[in-house]
Parts: structure tokens; sequence; C-alpha cells
């Protein structure tokens, strides 16, 4: 008489890896197709950012936070213009508050972009890859008009903003705005009511509310499963409570639900970018800031909604003309480490569509 | 040809001796150019077909890396050069993009990538971080540049570089696999 | 910044409750410094007293200021839409506090964090490894004293 046994298997994931969004480690172990357990190894992008903040002035750490989240950098630098800021004391023109929240929206559609194509490609689609990102260089020019950089902006100084809006800029904004649409139309042909991508997002890695606020999780990946916290209506910062928007909420917390959140939160920046544009007043784009930066003594803790969740700044100045400490909560880092509990039992091609639709940044995981 | 005889005082004049030795390197010259011209014909027209299909690893790190996702990407599209084709796995790709910085974490793995990958195989260090660690040289965390552990191409300078200068690369990098004499040293 | 203070009867009774507890004056965050003893039993209360019920952990981390390590713990209620901030000083030799990760699970990593940078012991951390630098890394750089 024969026996049989089942083996796990242990296999890797990553960090070289078409899906992993960067350099992601998991050991998975494996019974068959069925993962039983997953073991996040992170820390292959980590650059020591929060120690090299020691050594630079508050103004030449700006270029470092657009590595943070590279995908959405503006939102980055404000976060922590906004906590040096706070420490500073310092006015913010009104102009470069509009201006802040202008490019804050449009990075968060640039993020989104991002998530949409890349989650389209690694379920294989890589024509919904293609799309997203011709939208996201539509982005990237006008980003460049402003800041002449496409992608590590560094925009944003403490006190307001670098550089104000040049002529050709609105046209092409308002022809982005006007032509979104459309896109989102041609895009939702194309995949969210494909049957195969449905079958392979819907009900698949459902996260609880409960389990997702214990384990740290915020963002749009919080609101799928049905918890309407997001930072711009929770403590408002800039001129946020002059907007009006909607909060997306989706109930049920599995990939789909993350996935469509995005196409909707992106429905609701546009409306905030319409806002802005119309509603911009005039004036000077930079706050009374003294040449030597000498930030007070004192703690500040500083957080804004990125496109990943909740990115807080945590700075501490000891008087001087650089920080003592500045530790960076991003974002992705809790939002991942809730991956090994959500892999669990799932079969391996639902875990790659379930850590795409948690769409992880290394920069902020590892900082 | 006549051969001078040496007597057993005399010393052959250095220009004799020459001209005796350089006779004999062009008879062997063409003997061996008999032999192995056609071998080098089809070293031109490998080098060739390698220049105009190389074939990435996808290795993105860190920003750079999605600005080599965008050259790939509809507007600036590497197909037109027959470079899209980017393989997941090492043993099928020819070419190392090491887009971002090398932490010393992961050091180890990039270099067991760049062994796994078969011969003739390229390294381009796209970004600041991979030529010298860039704006992270100082950390405690960050590998001075990728040429510090493996050999590198070509180096694309920019933080992070546009996707033109990434094509721009790419084409001086397909001048180096076709033409490699025309890479001097020094 | 518009977030909601803690409000003052909640305050005074959690000052009432914990005897090493002190109310720290700041402008934009309600500031609390507590002593080791207290910190378990504090944030248990933040997290399930009805008139506090912060339930998200938004971040754990510590700083070192030389001559002691000072923790930090910023908690934020869903429910009451108020943040608070936690602060606890621990010696810079044979650094070690009670971890919090049974209380909320996302101190899991971020204590693991913690004590790779800065070589903090979390008493009671199911699995405390790095998580960032390579484990055969030598040093905690985040410390003041740190030398590569």
């Amino acid at each position: 008489m024969t026996t049989a046994s089942i083996h796990e298997i242990t296999l890797n994931l990553g960090p070289q890896h078409p899906s992993t969004h960067g350099v992601y480690r998991s050991i998975l172990r494996l019974v068959g197709e069925t993962v039983t357990s997953a073991e996040n190894i992170i820390g292959y992008l980590h650059r020591g950012m929060e120690k090299l903040a020691e050594s630079r002035t508050f103004t030449q750490f700006i270029p470092y936070t657009d590595r943070i989240d590279y995908l959405s950098p503006m939102i980055c630098n404000h976060g922590y213009c906004c906590a040096v800021e706070t420490l500073l004391g310092v006015e913010i023109p009104e102009r470069a508050d509009y201006l802040r929240v202008l490019m804050d929206e449009l990075s968060r559609i640039a993020a989104h972009l991002v998530f949409l194509g890349t989650m389209a490609i690694d379920l294989s689609s890589t024509t919904g890859w293609m799309y997203c990102y011709r939208e996201r260089e539509k982005i990237l020019d006008l980003f460049e008009m402003v800041t002449g950089s496409r992608m590590t902006v560094s925009y944003m100084r403490i006190g307001g903003v670098s550089a104000d809006l040049t002529d050709e800029f609105e046209p092409a904004c308002r022809k982005f705005i006007a032509d979104f649409p459309a896109f989102i139309e041609e895009f939702n042909n194309l995949l969210t009511g494909n049957e195969i991508f449905l079958a392979r997002t819907v009900n698949i890695g459902a996260l609880g509310a409960e389990k997702a606020i214990a384990f740290g999780v915020t963002g749009p990946n919080l609101r799928a499963s049905g918890v309407k916290f997001d930072i711009r209506r929770f403590e408002p910062y800039s001129v946020y409570d002059r907007f009006d928007f909607d909060i997306p909420i989706r109930t049920k917390g599995d990939s789909f639900d993350r996935f469509i959140i995005r196409i909707d939160e992106m429905v609701q920046s546009i409306r905030i970018i319409e806002q802005a544009l119309n509603g911009m007043p005039e004036g000077p784009i930079m706050g009374k800031v003294p040449k030597l930066l000498k930030v007070p003594q004192g703690e500040s803790y500083f957080v804004v909604e990125s496109s990943k969740g909740a990115l807080g700044y945590y700075l501490v100045s000891d008087g001087g003309t650089k920080p003592y400490r500045l530790h960076i909560r991003g974002p992705s880092f809790l939002n991942i480490g809730v991956f090994p509990e959500m892999a669990a039992g799932w079969k391996i091609q639902d875990i790659i569509a379930i850590l795409a639709s948690l769409d992880p940044v290394l920069g902020e995981i590892d900082r | 040809m006549d051969v001078i005889e040496k007597s057993a005082d005399d010393k052959m004049s250095e220009m004799s001796r020459s001209i005796i030795l350089e006779d004999q390197a062009k008879e062997e010259m063409e003997t061996l150019l008999k032999h192995n011209v056609i071998i080098t014909s089809v070293n031109r027209v490998l080098n060739w077909a390698r220049g105009h299909s190389l074939w990435p690893v996808t290795f993105g790190i860190a920003c750079c890396a999605i600005e080599m996702m965008a050259t790939a990407s509809a507007r600036y599209d590497i197909s037109r050069f027959g470079y899209e084709v980017f393989r997941p796995s090492p043993r099928q790709a020819d070419l190392m993009i090491v887009a971002g910085p090398v932490s010393k974490k992961l050091k180890p793995l990039v270099e067991r990538i760049y062994h796994q990958m078969a011969e003739p195989k390229y390294v381009m260090a796209m970004g600041g971080c991979a030529i010298s660690g860039g704006p992270f040289r100082d950390s405690y965390a960050v590998v001075p540049g990728a040429d510090s552990f493996i050999p590198v191409d070509v180096y694309v300078p920019g933080c992070p570089p546009r996707p033109e200068a990434l094509i721009y690369a790419l084409l001086q990098l397909k001048k180096k696999v076709i033409e490699p004499e025309s890479i001097k040293q020094g | 910044m518009g977030s909601k203070r803690l409000a003052d009867e909640t305050v005074n009774k959690l000052l009432k409750e914990f005897d090493s507890l002190r109310h720290l004056p700041d402008d934009h965050i309600t500031k609390f410094q507590v002593d080791v003893g207290d910190l378990f039993f504090l944030l248990e209360s933040l997290k399930f007293d009805t008139s506090c019920r912060f339930d998200l952990l938004m971040d754990l981390t510590a700083v070192d200021y030389t001559t002691h390590f000072t923790m930090v713990y910023v908690l934020y209620s869903l429910p009451l839409g108020h943040r608070v901030m936690v602060k606890c000083d621990i010696p810079r030799i044979n650094a070690n506090i009670l971890s919090i990760s049974r209380l909320y699970a996302a101190a899991d990593v971020m204590e693991r964090e913690a004590y790779d940078l800065m070589g903090i012991d979390f008493v009671g951390h199911p699995n405390l490894k790095r998580i960032l630098l390579a484990d055969d890394f030598v040093g905690h750089p985040l410390r003041k004293d740190y030398t590569p």
C-alpha cells in the first residue's frame, strides 16, 4: 500500500519580480497552489532618510521628501513643509495654499493612474497599463510646465511654493479636466466590467474594518472596507475645508472595491482641481521666511492624506538649522503589514491581485 | 626572400632584422585572414542583431523605475527600438538597468541577478543613485554606485533621467554593442 | 490644523487615574507625558474608555536625547474625532519597554523598526528582529552616538 503525504513548499516572491511593485520580498509557504502563510521581508530600499534629515538643513531635505512616495511627490512635499511651518509659525499666502491643493490633487490622480495601470498589468491587461500611462503623461506635462520636472518635483518650499503657474498651464489643465471623464469611460469599458478581471478581484482578499484599523491601515484601503476616514475631512489642512468634494466609501473591502474606490477618488480630485482653478486668488506665493532658516525648539506632528493613506511627519527641532529628529510615517509601511493576514488561504494568483490592490510603494515602506 | 647569412662575428643591422620579421608577420596574417574572415562577419551580424533587440530584465528599484516604465509606455515607446521585451527571468535577458539606489541589503541580490544573466550581458546605471549613490551617498545604508561591485557599460545621469535620456543611453549602448571598437579606452 | 482636542473633563479624569501622568501644553495636539510603569495601562484606558476610544495607532517612534530615549505614541480616535500624543522617557542603557503589540496590531512593525534603528528592546513582542536593515548589520543607526 502506498501512502501519499502533502508537503508544504517554501517559495520566494521577489525582490526581483514583475509584480511586486518594487523591491518587496515575501516568503510564501504553499500547499499545492494555496498559500498557507506569507512573510514580509522589506528593507531592500532602505536609504536611511531619517538619519540623513539630521545632517541636512530644513530646506535641503525637501528633495528627499519627493523620494518617499515618488508617485505622488507633491503630497509628500506638502506634509513636510507644513510640519516645519507649524513650528515656525509662518503664515502661508492664500494663493500658495490653493496652488498646493491643486498640485496635491493632480499628484493624487497621477498616483492612482499608476495604481490602475500596475493592477491592470499584474492581472495581464497590458492595454490597461498603456491607457493609464498615456493619461499620466498629460499630468506630468502639467507638472513640467510649472516646476520644470516631471516626477521628483520639489515644488513646495517652507512658507509657500517655489513657482507660480505659467500662462500655458490653465488652458492645458482645463483641457485635461474636460477630457478625463472620457478616459474613465474608456477604461471602465476595457477593464472594470471584464469577466476575467471581475473573477480575479471580486470577493478576493476581503479586509474587515476592525482588522484594518487595528493594523493601522489608512487611505483608500481603509475606505474600501467601509470606514470613512480621510485626513482632508478629519482634520482639514491647508484650504481643503473650502472645497466641496465627497469621500467615496465601499463596503465589502475586497480587491475589486479597493480598485473601484480609487477610480471614484480620481473623479472627486477632478472636482477639487476645477474648484481650485476657479477660485484661485491673486497674491504672493511665498510667505515671509528668513533666508537662514532656524526653526524654534519644539516638536510637531503633521498628517496629510497621501494617495496611499495617512502620511505623517514627526519633526523635533532643537532651535538650529537642521532637524534634530524627523520620523516619517509611511502609510504603505502599515498597509503592507496586514498583507500576511490577508494572503493566508488564497491561491498564488489571488495574492498577486491582493498585493496589487493594496498599492504599496516601496519608497515609503523602507524610506 | 633572401635570407641574409649571419657570420659568427657580424651583427645583423636592426633594419634587416625588422624587414624579415615584418615579412613573416604578413605571411601569417594572410593565412589567418583566409581562415577567420568568415567568423568576423558572423560576429558583426550577431552584434547587429543583439544591438537591435536588447532585452532588459525587469528590475526597477525606486523612482528611476517609474521613468523606465514610462519609457516603455505609450508616449516614449522603446518598442520602436526593439527593447520593450522586459524579461522577468535574468536568464533570458541581456541588459540589466539598475534603476535606483542599491542598498547594502540589496547588493548581494543585484550581484546574483548579474551573474545569472548569460553572456553577452550589459549593465546600465540609471540615475544618480546607481551611478554614485546620488543624494544618498553619505547614508549608512546605500552602496556608493553600482559600479563598485558590477561592471557598468552606460551611465545615465539624472534624478530621475527623463525618458529621452534613457532612450539616448540605450542608443549609446546599441552603438557600443554593434561597433565595440568605437568605444576607445583612455 | 483643525483637529479636535481631547475634552477637558476626559483629561482631568485621566490625570486623576494615573499618578505619573502630566498634561503638557501644546498648541496643536493634546500631549501627555507618563512614566514607564503607567504607560501600558494608560494606553489601555485610551483605547477602551468610552470618552477616549483611540482605536487607531497612528505612529510609534523614539527620539534619542543623548541622556535618555523618549518613546512617542500618536493615537487617533475615528469615532470621536480627536487625537493625542503620549510620551514616555526610558533610560538609554539597556533601553527596554513593554510591547503594545497585543493592544494594537499596528505596533508590530513599528516596534520592530524602533528596535532596528534605535536598539530599544520591546518586551513581549512576538517577533522582535530587524526589519529594514540586513540581519547582520551591526549597530543602531538612528542613535546619536552611532558611527558607521
